[in-house]
C-alpha cells in the first residue's frame, strides 16, 4: 500500500481563489480527498495564506460561528470557523483587527441557489505573524502562480482540465501576480 | 451464478486482463452472499485485484514491497543454498541478476535450473527488503522463462561496476567507482568479532551531492581536502541512504592536484543550497540537504517530553515500554510539518533546535508548566507561537513507514533579499506577456 502523503498546502492568491469553481475527487470512494482545481491548474486540497485580518464576526445562531475576511493584494479571502475548528473559532474570538495572520486551511465552496460557486476557507490553524512574514509570503505566492502560469503549456490533466474549463486565456493571472509584486516594491 | 450479473462479469474480466473469469465470478458471488450492493462489490473487486496486474519494471524502478512484477534481466550470479524452512530443509536459489539499468539480489523459493549469463524474463515476482535494499523473490507464483534473444547487454558489460555521480547512488547499486573530495574526516575505534580496530568514518562530496563513508583501512595521506578516486567501492543502504565502503577489495587513488574535475574541495565544500520540498519526498533518503518553507502545523508529541534512562524511548507516566518503571529524564523536541508549496515534510528538532527555535529553554518551559499546572501548555505555546513562520532547515531524510521524515542538524530563519527577489520574479513576468 501507498504511504499516506499529507497533502501539500498551495499558495493561491485572493483573487484567483475567488474565481475558481470546479472541484473534483480523485477516485470513486467516498472518503477519496476533494481538490478545487483553480484557473492556473494549481490543484488544492489545503492552501496556506498568510494576509491581513480586516474583519471578523460571530454569524453563529446557537454555537459561535466566526466569520472572517483576510486581504491580500489581490482582494480577500473569506474564512469559516465553527464548533468542528475550535482553534480557529477561539482565535477568532480573541484576536484583534487588523493584524497579520498566517491560516492553514481547506478550500470549500458553496453553490448558490442561482449557480454561482462561492468560494472559502475552512481554517485548520490561525496565527498571528509579522509583516515581513507576510511580505515574504506574497513573494512566494507571486512565484509559485508565476510557475503555474508557465506551465500552463503543459500536457498535464489537471492544467489540460483548467483550461478546458476556465478557457486558455491567463493575461488576467499575470497581471495579478505583477501588482502583487509592485505593492510589495512600494512598501519597501 | 444469476444470468443478470452477467454483464457486470464481462466487464470486470475486461478490466483485469491478468484474473481469470472463473476467479472474479467466485468472487462476486461472495460478497453478493454477503449483501454487498453490486456496485459497491464492483469497485471492491476492481481494487482487489487491480495491484496484481503485472508491472513491468527495470531494476532501478524496483521499490521494496512492489508485487506482480515483470521484469527481463541476466543472471550475473547463483548460488544454491540448503535453508532451514519451518522445520524443514528446503533448497534455495539466490545470486544477483541486472539489466541496463543496474543490479540487484535475487532469492528464489523453488528450484530453478539457471547459470551465469542467462537472460530470463521472470513474471509475477514480488521485491522483499534485504540488508535494507530491494530484493526480487521468485516464489511459487512466479513464473521463470529463459529468452532465447535479448536486448539486454553481455554479461562482461553488465558486471563492470558502474562509475557513477554521487546523486546517482541508490538502491540499485551494489558497487560503484567514483570521484570525490573528502569533506569531513574522524577516526573511530570499533570491536568487530573481538579485535580492536581503528576505522575511518566522513562525508565525501562532488558536484551533485554529499554522501557519508567509512574505511576499513587507515588511508595513508588522506585527510579532509583530498580527492579520491575510489573503484569497486561497497554500498550499502540504511533507511534509503545509501553509504560508500573502502574495503580491501577497493582500489583507492588520491587525484593529482593539476588533474582537471568539474568540482574542486571549495567548490564542494559549502553548505547545500535549499531544494524545493517536493524533489526531497522523490526520494527514498538523501544526506546532508536543506530546505525553506513555513511551519504550517506543530505535531502532538512537541513539547517537554520524558526519556526512559536505559533506552532513550518516549516514556509516558514514567512507565517504559521495555524497562517499567523508570525515573525519566526530561528532554524537549519539535515535530513540525514543513511546506514550502511544492511538497510538505515531517521535520524533526531535537532539544538544542527546539530551544533555539521556540526561544525558550527546556527549563523554562518545564516552568511554564508549573505554573499552569498542565503539561499541555508547552505544546500549545508552540503551536501559537510558530506555526505560519518561514524556517530553514539542513539535515537528513529518511523514509519510514509514515513517509519522509526529515532530522534537521541545523536551523535558521530564511532571509532573502525580498527586494531583490521581487526585482527577479517582475523581470521573470516580462517573459510571460
Amino acid at each position: 500500500m501507498a504511504g499516506y502523503v499529507r497533502e501539500v498546502s498551495r499558495r493561491i492568491f485572493a483573487q484567483e481563489f475567488r474565481e475558481s469553481n470546479l472541484t473534483f475527487k480523485d477516485g470513486d470512494d467516498q472518503y477519496s480527498p476533494q481538490y478545487l482545481l483553480t484557473p492556473t491548474g494549481a490543484k488544492v486540497n489545503r492552501l496556506f495564506i498568510v494576509g491581513t485580518l480586516i474583519e471578523k464576526e460571530d454569524i453563529g445562531t446557537d454555537s459561535e460561528y466566526w466569520r472572517g475576511r483576510v486581504s491580500d493584494p489581490t482582494g480577500s479571502f473569506m474564512i469559516y470557523a465553527g464548533q468542528y475548528q475550535p482553534e480557529a473559532a477561539q482565535f477568532l474570538a480573541e484576536c484583534e483587527t487588523p493584524a497579520f495572520v498566517a491560516i492553514v486551511g481547506k478550500p470549500s465552496t458553496y453553490t448558490t441557489a442561482e449557480g454561482t460557486v462561492l468560494t472559502s476557507v475552512r481554517p485548520e490553524s490561525i496565527s498571528l505573524v509579522d509583516g515581513a512574514t507576510r511580505d515574504l509570503w506574497v513573494a512566494d505566492t507571486a512565484k509559485r502562480t508565476l510557475e503555474r502560469i508557465k506551465d500552463l503549456d503543459s500536457m498535464d490533466p489537471n492544467v489540460i482540465k483548467a483550461k478546458e474549463h476556465y478557457g486558455a486565456d491567463n493575461t488576467q493571472y499575470s497581471s495579478m501576480v505583477k501588482e502583487a509584486l509592485r505593492s510589495l516594491k512600494e512598501d519597501i | 451464478m444469476d444470468k443478470k450479473f452477467a454483464p457486470h462479469i464481462e466487464e470486470l474480466t475486461k478490466a483485469l486482463e491478468n484474473i481469470s473469469r472463473s476467479t472474479i465470478e467466485d468472487e462476486l458471488e461472495l460478497l453478493l452472499k454477503y449483501r454487498v450492493p453490486i456496485d459497491e462489490a464492483k469497485r471492491s473487486i476492481l481494487k482487489k485485484f487491480q495491484n496484481d496486474s503485472l508491472v513491468s519494471k527495470k531494476v532501478n524502478d524496483l521499490a521494496i514491497g512492489d508485487k506482480g512484477i515483470a521484469l527481463e534481466v541476466r543472471i550475473l550470479n547463483i548460488n544454491e543454498k540448503n535453508v532451514n524452512l519451518r522445520g524443514d530443509t528446503a533448497t534455495i536459489f539466490s545470486g544477483a541478476l541486472a539489466d541496463e539499468t543496474g543490479l540487484c539480489s535475487f532469492t528464489s523459493w523453488k528450484p530453478i535450473s539457471l547459470n551465469p549469463g542467462d537472460a530470463i524474463r521472470i513474471r509475477n515476482a514480488t521485491v522483499r527488503a534485504w540488508h535494507n535494499r530491494a530484493e526480487v523473490s521468485i516464489g511459487d507464483r512466479s513464473e521463470v522463462e529463459l529468452l532465447e534473444e535479448t536486448y539486454l547487454p553481455d554479461i562482461s558489460e553488465l558486471s563492470v561496476t558502474p562509475v557513477k555521480k554521487l546523486d546517482e547512488v541508490g538502491y540499485s547499486d551494489m558497487f560503484i567507482s567514483s570521484v570525490a573530495a573528502v569533506i569531513e574526516l574522524y577516526h573511530r575505534d570499533v570491536n568487530v568479532k573481538g579485535k580492536d580496530l581503528t576505522i575511518i568514518e566522513g562525508v565525501m562530496a562532488d558536484e551533485t551531492s554529499r554522501l557519508p563513508f567509512v574505511s576499513w583501512s587507515l588511508l595513508d595521506g588522506v585527510d579532509i581536502g583530498t580527492i579520491l578516486r575510489f573503484e569497486d567501492a561497497s554500498v550499502s543502504m540504511y533507511r534509503g541512504v545509501p553509504s560508500i565502503h573502502l574495503n580491501e577489495s577497493t582500489s583507492v587513488h588520491i587525484v593529482e592536484p593539476d588533474e582537471h574535475l568539474p568540482f574542486t574541495f571549495a567548490s564542494v565544500n559549502l553548505p547545500p543550497k535549499p531544494l524545493p520540498i517536493g524533489e526531497v519526498l522523490q526520494n527514498e533518503g538523501m544526506f546532508d540537504v536543506s530546505v525553506e518553507g513555513n511551519i504550517v502545523s506543530i505535531r502532538p508529541g512537541s513539547g517537554v517530553i520524558a526519556r526512559c534512562p536505559e533506552c532513550n524511548r518516549v516514556i509516558m507516566k514514567n512507565t517504559c515500554r521495555s524497562h517499567g518503571v523508570v525515573e525519566g529524564i526530561q528532554d524537549m523536541r519539535i515535530k513540525l510539518i514543513l511546506d514550502d508549496g511544492t511538497g510538505s515534510l515531517l521535520v524533526m528538532l531535537n532539544r538544542e533546535l527546539s530551544e533555539i527555535v521556540y526561544g525558550k529553554t527546556l527549563q523554562e518551559s518545564e516552568s511554564l508548566m508549573g505554573k499552569a499546572m498542565s503539561a499541555n501548555v508547552v505544546y500549545d505555546d508552540m503551536k501559537s507561537i510558530l506555526t505560519g513562520h518561514y524556517l530553514g532547515v539542513r539535515g537528513n531524510t529518511s523514509k519510514i513507514e509514515y513517509g519522509v521524515t526529515f532530522v534537521a542538524k541545523s536551523v535558521w530563519v530564511p532571509s532573502e533579499d525580498l527586494d531583490k527577489r521581487v526585482s527577479a520574479l517582475l523581470e521573470r513576468l516580462e517573459g510571460v506577456e
